[in-house]
């Protein structure tokens, strides 16, 4: 009988209970789909790749989702208190029947039950169909290849969600049972009957407190983008700190001093049903200034994030591209720079020769060897030749290839990990002969020049904005003892180093005269691939790494420091490890950006509905009076898109400087723009948000229509 | 002249096999500037035929004619503009929205029927000064008394200056003190400012402050009586007798 009860219950109000279904079912759906990322092929591949890291990595997504769900778990017994808000009424008239609480608990024990069993089961369905798309989604994170595509049903995953739902939904269980146990038939009875009481703020106080709350935000502002040079950590906190307490004032102050506007202005405050809709909403805003401002900060933190995560991602893929223009780079020291350090013991072939004799030459087609001089960008080895009486005289420093604008670069903000002191740091220096055959090999244009002249390749943008201005002064360079001066106004733009950003400082090329007498640091090789397959080229990459290492082992049995000797960087490893970074932040930023909007989007929404239930008797009035249908769906609109939008609206503002401090924090690593991800993200918002609002105004109308 | 003329309406409820007839074949006429009172008891069809000539409910059968025009017949859109420009209403309930100030609801009327702006503060001030409430415009209405609270809801459904105002029960919340006062502002209006009120009540003394009161019972009309030159208290022993005729729940509701 009661569980026939329960079941009619639902049947009845599906309509009116949409929202709410929507957001298990969403919940459902989402956590299932994002939880499944384990079991998602391109995602195995990753791990399998790097197994230590793949682990952590496993076991901090297992947490990530603990934290998402107890999120959701939250949400959820949010909602449910509104389902139970609405029914108060109906629960009266079971308790002036003379049923029992208890009997009342088990009826909402049932609808629970039933409400989570459906949710869960249809929200399933759904993340499994859509982890379909997801594993293509995936797939492109992960820059794998899509051709073993096989429909994938995680049971693990399945079990997990159905486990945390399931405690999400006992505790609403439990919760219902106290609410019911805990109530008052009086207040039930009278529940909907209470007229509000109306609370004016004195309008002088809330201009006052929103011109604080706006030049405190301003101040915030301005120390987040034009004063971030100067800006300490715990400042930085306390600027946050200050702009989240001036969102608070805003919404705390807006409401009446938008309300004492619009009342003066008496053309739109007597007009159609403006009068209803500003009241409407003012007195609504008083009580939900907290969590508005908490929506507003969740959703400013949300838009940075995904953005950030997006550009990151951009950044560290577009980077690849330029910073590994040949596959691999074989890099031996030169043994007779060397000869006279006791700690290392030179190995005496050059990379070419290692790869024949090794036999992994067979992987490799064009390849390219050069040599390079005076390599001490840390000022390592300038101080060891220093302090071992090596003449440094000759060695050209960045303070000498920036000439008059060393002072400049070095008062500037960016820190760079690269050069950590220009005046002790010296560039590497290759031939033009050597130059050319390699920019031959990548691809790029030759340069030419006069012997006393000389060029720079460079890739990182701040050091290079100045070795710009340097060539352009014509700034003269002293090399053992004749006077250079800069071929081309400006830097080559490149990098002789495979790596996976943009760090190429500067390297100098100077005429093959110049380095006649010098002996070089180190010999470099690089070279291609004999395929363009990534997983064939992974497996060559191992197999040469190999046979490199066991070439070491059998030459210099006793060197302990063979691992090092001869250094292989590949760019398939570096791109596994980028892609791999990349995917996961942007994975994790999707995940919680999406569970943070529908979560605020939700609270909102339910807010709303309910808002819409406590106020059907004002629209009947309206009814009554004989306005028209449309005019009060126009104003109810106007109500939902005002709490939609306004929290919308700030963060949107907020993340508008906020992401200037992303942007610099994305941009000292790379040149990406961060724009293009600023769309995407609000494209994603547009679509959760948009839809929250659209469903929530139609069920609202619904709601306000039901009576007639 | 003849404001409202409804000629042999009809209203069912139910279907085939078990009808209720709610009103049963009602005519009668109403002139500009009357003051009626449609009484019955519980159940007598009271309610229905104010319904009906609200256009809130269709009639099954029959018309209404309101200044010589059907209206039995018009289209949703045009119901919605025959209520707003044509009829004002007063609730039991009183019906005022809790979240405005009595003028912001007085004016609500006004505003939803489009009015401009710069009208609007004058006519607001003109009835609340005729309805004397003018102390309590700024006032939201759980500051104010029933008495007040209907009162303000009298100067909303006056406020657009309707060809007819329909009353349902408008004592019916109110104590006696109250209900005299608002009663008399309602003669006043009647009287000095020749408004038409159309008012459905079961209570004798309520309907006595009327020039006529039309009986129903059980869907059709009883009886009719009207003041004529009768003093108030005169007009009340004569509704009196007529609901001692009609027996029933009325007695009881004296």
């Amino acid at each position: 009988m009661l569980f026939k009860l329960s079941v009619r219950n639902i049947r009845k109000s599906i309509k009116d209970y949409a929202i709410y279904f929507f957001t298990l079912i969403i919940s459902v759906a989402i956590f299932y789909l994002f939880s499944s990322i384990e079991d998602q092929d391109a995602f195995k591949k990753y791990i399998a790749n790097d197994p230590i890291a793949g682990e952590s990595l496993r076991s901090f997504l297992k947490g990530l989702s603990v934290f998402v769900a107890v999120l959701l778990g939250l949400l959820i017994v949010y909602a449910n208190r509104f389902l139970m808000k609405r029914r108060k009424k109906e629960f009266a008239i079971y308790l002036m029947l003379g049923m029992s609480k208890q009997k009342i608990s088990v009826i909402l024990f049932f609808e629970t039950l039933l409400i989570g069993l459906g949710s869960l089961v249809v929200g399933l369905f759904l993340g499994v169909g859509l982890s379909q798309f997801m594993s293509a989604f995936v797939a492109n994170l992960f820059e794998a290849d899509l051709n073993a595509y096989k429909f994938v049903v995680s049971y693990d995953i399945i079990a997990r969600t159905i486990l945390y739902f399931s405690i999400a939904y006992i505790v609403v269980m439990l919760f219902n049972g106290i609410i019911i146990t805990k109530c008052k038939l009086i207040t039930l009875m009278q529940s909907g009957k209470k007229s509000e009481i109306i609370k004016q703020k004195n309008p002088w106080l809330c201009i006052i407190v929103f011109i604080i709350a706006v030049s405190a935000l301003s101040f915030a502002y301005w120390n987040v983008t034009k004063n971030t040079i100067n800006l300490e950590e715990d400042e930085l906190l306390f600027c946050i700190g200050l702009g989240a307490f001036s969102t608070l004032l805003i919404f705390w102050s807006v409401s009446g001093l938008v309300l004492r506007a619009v009342m003066s202005l008496k053309r739109v405050y007597f007009k159609g049903l403006n009068t209803f809709t500003f009241r409407q909403i003012s007195s609504r805003i008083n009580t939900v200034v907290i969590s508005m401002t908490i929506i507003c900060l969740t959703l400013f933190v949300t838009i940075c994030a995904l953005s950030s995560s997006f550009a990151i991602r951009g950044a560290l893929n577009k980077d690849l591209r330029e910073c590994c223009p040949a596959d691999i780079e074989l890099n031996v020291a030169n043994p007779e720079k060397l000869k006279d350090r006791d700690d290392i013991k030179p190995i005496l072939e050059m990379p070419q020769e290692i790869l024949e004799e090794s036999g992994a030459s067979k992987y490799l087609s064009r390849t390219q060897t050069i040599k390079v001089y005076f390599e001490s960008r840390y000022g390592y080895i300038h101080d060891y030749d220093r302090k071992n009486g090596i003449d440094t005289n000759g060695f050209v420093t960045y303070a000498d290839l920036l000439g008059d604008f060393a002072d400049d670069y070095k008062n500037q903000s960016m820190m760079n990990v690269e050069i950590s002191n220009i005046d002790r740091a010296t560039p590497r220096i290759v031939s033009l002969s050597d130059y050319n055959a390699i920019a031959k090999l990548f691809g790029n244009e030759t340069v030419t020049m006069d012997n006393n002249e000389y060029f720079i390749v460079a890739d990182e943008d701040n050091i290079s904005d100045f070795l710009d201005k340097a060539a352009s002064a014509d700034t003269e360079i002293c090399f053992q003892g004749n006077k250079l001066t800069p071929a081309l106004d400006k830097h080559v733009d490149g990098t002789l180093e495979l790596f996976d950003q943009h760090i190429n400082c500067g390297v100098l090329v100077v005429d093959d005269s110049m380095l006649a007498n010098e002996i070089p640091v180190y010999f470099d090789l690089f070279g291609y691939y004999n395929t363009s397959s990534k997983d064939e080229m992974r497996e060559m990459n191992k197999q040469l790494t190999k046979l490199v290492r066991d070439w070491e082992k059998e030459h210099y049995p006793n060197s302990q420091y063979y691992d090092e000797r001869v250094e292989i960087r590949s760019k398939i490893v570096i791109s596994d490890d980028v892609i791999g970074t990349a995917a996961i932040t942007t994975f994790i930023g999707l995940y919680l950006g999406l569970i943070f909007i529908i979560i605020c989007a939700a609270v909102i929404a339910l807010k709303q509905l309910s808002e819409c239930t406590d106020s059907i008797n004002r629209y009947e009035i309206l009814r009554k009076l004989g306005a028209e249908e449309q005019s009060i769906s126009r104003s109810l609109f106007i109500q939902t898109a005002v709490f939609f939008f306004l929290p919308l609206a700030l963060a949107v503002i907020h993340s508008f400087f906020g992401l200037q401090l992303c942007k610099i924090i994305i941009e000292t690593f790379s040149n990406f723009s961060i724009f293009s991800s600023i769309l995407l993200t609000a494209g994603i918002i547009i679509l959760i948000y948009g839809g929250y609002f659209l469903i929530t105004f139609l069920c609202g109308r619904s709601i306000i229509r039901k009576r007639k | 002249m003849e404001l409202l003329t409804i000629k042999n309406i009809e209203k069912y409820y139910g279907n085939r096999s078990n009808l209720t007839k709610a009103i049963d074949d009602i005519s009668f006429n109403v002139s500009s500037g009357e003051f009626v009172a449609i009484m019955g008891a519980s159940g007598s069809g009271k309610t229905t035929l104010l319904n009906c000539i609200s256009t809130i409910d269709r009639v099954t059968a029959g018309n209404i004619y309101f200044d010589g025009a059907d209206i039995t017949h018009l289209k949703n859109k045009e119901l919605n503009a025959f209520r707003r420009e044509k009829l004002g209403f007063i609730f039991q309930d009183f019906n005022l929205l809790d979240t405005l100030t009595a003028y912001e609801n007085i004016s609500l009327a006004l505003t939803i029927q489009k009015r401009p702006a710069n009208e609007i503060d004058a006519a607001v001030k003109r009835v609340a000064q005729q309805l004397d409430i003018t102390d309590v415009l700024q006032k939201y209405p759980y500051q104010m008394s029933g008495g007040q609270k209907q009162r303000v809801a009298s100067a909303r459904a006056i406020v657009t200056e309707p060809r007819l105002v329909l009353a349902d029960e408008p004592t019916g919340a109110l104590d006696s003190k109250s209900a005299k006062l608002l009663l008399e502002r309602f003669s006043y209006l009647n009287k000095d400012l020749g408004a038409t009120i159309m008012m459905v009540t079961h209570d004798s003394f309520t309907a006595s402050y009327t020039s006529r009161v039309i009986f129903i019972k059980d869907g059709k009309i009883f009886s009719e009586l009207s003041r004529g030159d009768n003093t108030r208290k005169q007009f009340f022993d004569r509704i009196i007798d007529v609901v001692t005729l009609l027996g029933g729940d009325v007695s009881d509701a004296l």
